[in-house]
């Protein structure tokens, strides 16, 4: 093999890898373009649950399905008495607040027996879908729907699992225990039942950050805008995936990822399902994509819904440092999950889940951010060598950053135009600028975060290797 | 032009324009902070002057409010009263032409801005908003706005008899909903009668269900025989709904019959006749829910075990525990 | 005069609800204050001593029931009389507000003449 042909072989490689990365990011862009429009259609055409509709059901309220919430806790002896009061003071006719102490090193058990006035009793659970030991369970003296399970030490999964097994109602809320939840949060929530003609399995609602808003007692105060630039980048980014993606995609009934922090899920289907895996970061992402193949393969009619009213607050990482961890483990979350379910993908059998839904994970969190990492290193450097068109590495640079901006700033416009949820008109210049520069650094610095999440995935699948390869040569 | 060429274009194009119209979004909320002290202003002062009205001063100066921003008032009034005075001041409201600007957007083109004026119409509640709501139960194009209609007229206990409801808003080719049954719930004490007519015609099982249910809300104890005809239907389903309209009618002489129900072949008719022995209060219950607790399935024993500590609050362990941690 | 005249300090951030509720107090004679939140009612509170406090559960940058737990914190204030103003279906906000120490609660909506006769009993009853 001579020189020239090895510089050669190296061009038109470089060539294709600069093709292939404007490609996937190309389309990324486009599917989101179609997500933006869908939204907004929904959006437009959508009419708000009415006065009259709220006056029935608060006329009948055995009507609307009793709900027990599931709030695991570990170590929030600080803030747990606050936030279970919060808790149980939402609206809704009725509602079982079941407070999961996992373990917890420090003293979130007594403050709750305390601050509650709780009795030790007997409660049977229903259905046993926890890997861990239940220690005890207690009532409250003062608050009839209050229920704390304390069991040793698992994951979140493993806690929600074991608070899923107590509770008795219809429906089942999950959430974290540092989710602030809207106070008419539940009822928002459990709105699409109510039209719902048994065919509704789940339901999950927008979340927003609660960064710079004043928090007393464990519920919102006022809404606010972190003075920092990280949160008000994840503003911009929570807007994106809840407005935009998760509407697009509950309208196709496509909807993939219900978030740990607020899911509502008809109990009997958990239930059937085994609850959460308890061996992923994602068991969120898991617990939905496993829904939707659990349903089919049993070839049941299924709806899960979305409602773009905000039902949750939560904090997020306020500087780079926490935010890196976060990605890395939703990266590594999807990867496992799309490991696990691959045989969905791209499965007619799956209908639009496998032709649609999963392939389009499959874009946007397995190829999707090496390509556009790739992209910005390989297409200038090509153009500087004089390989391709210094006009493609320029168009590249704009489908990815000029069209993202586009992207954000159209779904700040949807939120202004549809919610109305930012508090002043300075507030919300304040979000758009971010929508803006986020596009330059930011979610560049998400992509680098996201690789490290496929590190992970692959040491993990490495330290694997070593025990026999049960079932995975069957795919 | 190249792809590329067009490709930057159309980024820069669409950017560009995305902003410029959030930018005439933003604006526009600044200007609707800035005039919020006005508008706040001006409602303030349309209340004192219906408030004046409603208490009997004469007042001269109400014309020089538009019949928009009067109306905007209005629903803000609204909500907040209640007893005597809001009737008044409806019928004030309705004689400055407040209802006409009403029923004039209830013809809207638009499906949001007759929803909109559907709550209105639901707020003043005279019986020219009734009529109006009927005819857009009866005659709107789209479902939604005729079913928004019927949860209105319910609302002000004025929905058309059941078999005209279930005809207008196409009910008997679909599935049920718990809004159905909330809107049956609350035609059947207007129409006892016709109610028990219905249950003569040749219904879907899931719609019988729910008109046996709604008799439960009729205050009429005329309609207890003809929920015993249903006490023994095959359909356990149908002996469901019996019990809890029994539970709701809270007739002395359902005592025996839902006693009967605890012991049903079908699980689910056990629940509810215990939920409605807990809702009837039948402490004579008490030994049949002891025996329920060995009942052979899950829920039943679990509910009975909770029916018993409602009867008996103080039976039930109650250990302090609060100390330890 | 049969009727005592009594200052009555109303903090609600909805200005129709407090226009109505002037309205009719002032109608009866009483004399009003007006506070948009709930900082703004401390302070007033502070510096006028009324003789009593009508309070609005919700209200922006500090909530009713936080202000009367200030109130009933405050040596001087916690023996002036407050009624709590809630929503319609409000049952835990009624209980809390009446363990919290308010003397009447009252939920919109609501008739003008229950508010008046529960508001000159309490300024009788002082």
């Amino acid at each position: 093999m001579t020189w020239t042909s090895v510089l050669n072989f190296t061009a038109t490689s470089i060539l294709w890898i600069a093709f292939a990365c404007f490609i996937v990011v190309a389309l990324r862009n486009i599917i989101a373009l179609a997500q933006l429009l869908v939204a907004a259609w929904v959006f437009m055409t959508r009419v708000r649950p009415s006065a009259g509709a709220r006056d029935l059901w608060d006329r009948y309220a055995d009507l609307s399905p009793p709900i027990s919430v599931i709030a695991p806790a570990y170590n929030e002896e600080l803030s747990i008495v606050q936030s279970v009061k919060a808790l149980l003071a939402l609206e809704y006719p009725e509602h079982e607040i079941i407070v999961v102490n996992d373990g917890s090193k420090d003293d979130t058990l007594g403050e709750l027996l305390r601050g509650f006035d709780m009795y030790e009793t007997k409660r049977t659970q229903i259905a046993l879908l926890q890997k861990t030991r239940i220690l005890a369970t207690y009532r409250s003296r003062r608050y009839p729907n209050l229920l704390v399970v304390d069991k040793e030490n698992g994951r979140k999964a493993d806690a929600a699992n074991a608070g899923i097994g107590f509770a008795r109602t219809p429906l089942v809320c999950v959430i974290d225990a540092d989710s602030i939840i809207e106070p008419d949060g539940l009822l928002r929530a459990a709105e699409p039942f109510m039209y719902d003609d048994d065919s509704l399995v789940a339901v999950g609602g927008a979340i927003r950050i609660a960064n710079g808003c004043t928090v007393r007692g464990g519920s919102l105060q006022k809404v606010g805008i972190a003075e920092e630039m990280v949160p008000r980048f994840q503003i911009v980014e929570y807007l994106r995936a809840f407005l935009m993606n998760r509407v697009a995609n509950a309208h196709r009934n496509t909807l993939m990822l219900i978030s740990g922090a607020f899911g509502l899920f008809r109990r009997s289907t958990l239930v059937e399902m085994g609850g959460y895996r308890h061996d992923t970061v994602g068991e969120d992402l898991e617990l939905v994509v496993r829904m939707h193949r659990f349903m089919r393969d049993n070839n049941r009619k299924y709806r899960i819904a979305f409602v773009p009213d905000i039902v949750c607050w939560t904090e997020a990482p306020a500087a780079l440092r926490g935010l890196d961890n976060q990605r890395a483990r939703w990266q590594q979350g999807a990867l496992e999950t799309l490991q696990r379910h691959r045989r969905m993908i791209g499965n007619p059998r799956y209908g639009r889940i496998g032709l649609i839904a999963m392939p389009q994970i499959v874009l946007e969190d397995v190829l999707g951010p090496p390509a556009e990492l790739v992209g910005y290193l390989v297409l200038p450097a090509a153009a500087i060598l004089g390989l391709l068109d210094p006009m493609m590495a320029i168009a590249f640079f704009f489908v990815s950053v000029v069209f993202g901006c586009a992207l954000s700033v159209g779904t700040l416009v949807l939120e202004e135009q549809q919610l109305r949820r930012t508090p002043t008109a300075k507030d919300l210049l304040r979000v758009g600028v971010a929508a803006v520069i986020e596009n330059f650094g930011y979610r560049q610095i998400n992509l680098w975060y996201r690789l490290t999440g496929f590190r992970r995935y692959f040491r993990k699948e490495n330290s694997w290797a070593a025990v026999p390869r049960v079932g995975f040569t069957t795919a | 032009m190249t792809l590329y060429q067009s490709v930057i274009l159309g980024s820069a194009l669409s950017a560009s324009a995305t902003i410029v119209v959030f930018l005439v979004l933003v604006f526009r909320r600044y200007l609707a902070e800035k005039s919020r002290a006005h508008r706040d202003k001006r409602d303030t002062a349309i209340t004192r002057n219906y408030l004046q009205r409603v208490a009997g001063h004469r007042v001269e100066d109400f014309d020089k409010w538009s019949r928009g921003s009067r109306r905007a008032a209005i629903s803000r009034i609204l909500p907040l009263l209640r007893g005597g005075e809001r009737t008044r001041l409806m019928q004030i409201a309705e004689l400055d032409g407040v209802l006409k600007e009403t029923l004039r957007i209830s013809h809207s083109l638009k499906k949001k801005t007759r929803i909109n004026a559907i709550q209105s119409l639901q707020r003043f509640g005279s019986e020219v908003c009734i009529g109006r709501l009927r005819e857009m139960m009866a005659r709107d194009r789209s479902q939604r706005v005729r079913l928004e209609a019927a949860f209105a007229l319910a609302a002000n206990r004025s929905l058309p008899p059941p078999r005209e409801t279930l005809n207008l808003l196409r009910a008997l080719h679909r599935l049920p909903t718990r809004l159905d049954i909330a809107l049956l719930r609350s035609a059947a004490p207007i129409y006892p009668d016709q109610m028990v007519l219905l249950l003569e015609d040749d219904l879907p099982p899931s719609w019988r269900i729910l008109i046996i249910d709604a008799l439960g809300w009729t205050d009429n104890m005329g309609v207890l025989d003809v929920l015993r005809t249903f006490a023994d239907d095959t359909n356990s389903e149908i002996r469901c709904a019996v019990l809890r309209a029994l539970a709701k009618l809270g007739h002395p002489s359902a005592q025996a019959w839902v006693m009967s129900g605890l012991s049903d072949p079908n699980a689910s008719v056990r629940l509810q006749a215990i939920a409605a022995i807990v809702g009837l209060g039948i402490k004579g219950a008490v030994p049949e829910l002891v025996r329920l607790r060995d009942d052979e399935k899950l829920w039943v024993r679990l509910r009975a075990e909770q029916a018993l500590e409602h009867f008996n609050p103080d039976n039930t362990e109650k250990r302090t525990v609060g100390t330890t941690g | 005069m049969e009727r005592m005249m009594a200052n009555i300090i109303i903090a609600d951030d909805d200005p129709i609800l407090v226009e109505i509720l002037k309205f009719r107090l002032e109608g009866a004679g009483h004399c009003v204050l007006v506070a948009r939140d709930g900082e703004e009612a401390l302070a007033k509170a502070r510096a006028e001593r009324p003789d009593l406090i009508v309070l609005d559960s919700m209200m922006p940058i500090v909530a009713g029931p936080e202000v009367l737990a200030e109130l009933k914190d405050d040596p001087e204030l916690k023996d002036v009389p407050v009624v709590m103003l809630t929503a319609r279906d409000g049952e835990a906000d009624i209980v809390a507000a009446l363990k919290g120490g308010a003397s009447e609660y009252l939920t919109k909506p609501f008739i003008p003449q229950e508010l008046l006769v529960r508001i000159s009993g309490l300024v009788k009853g002082k």
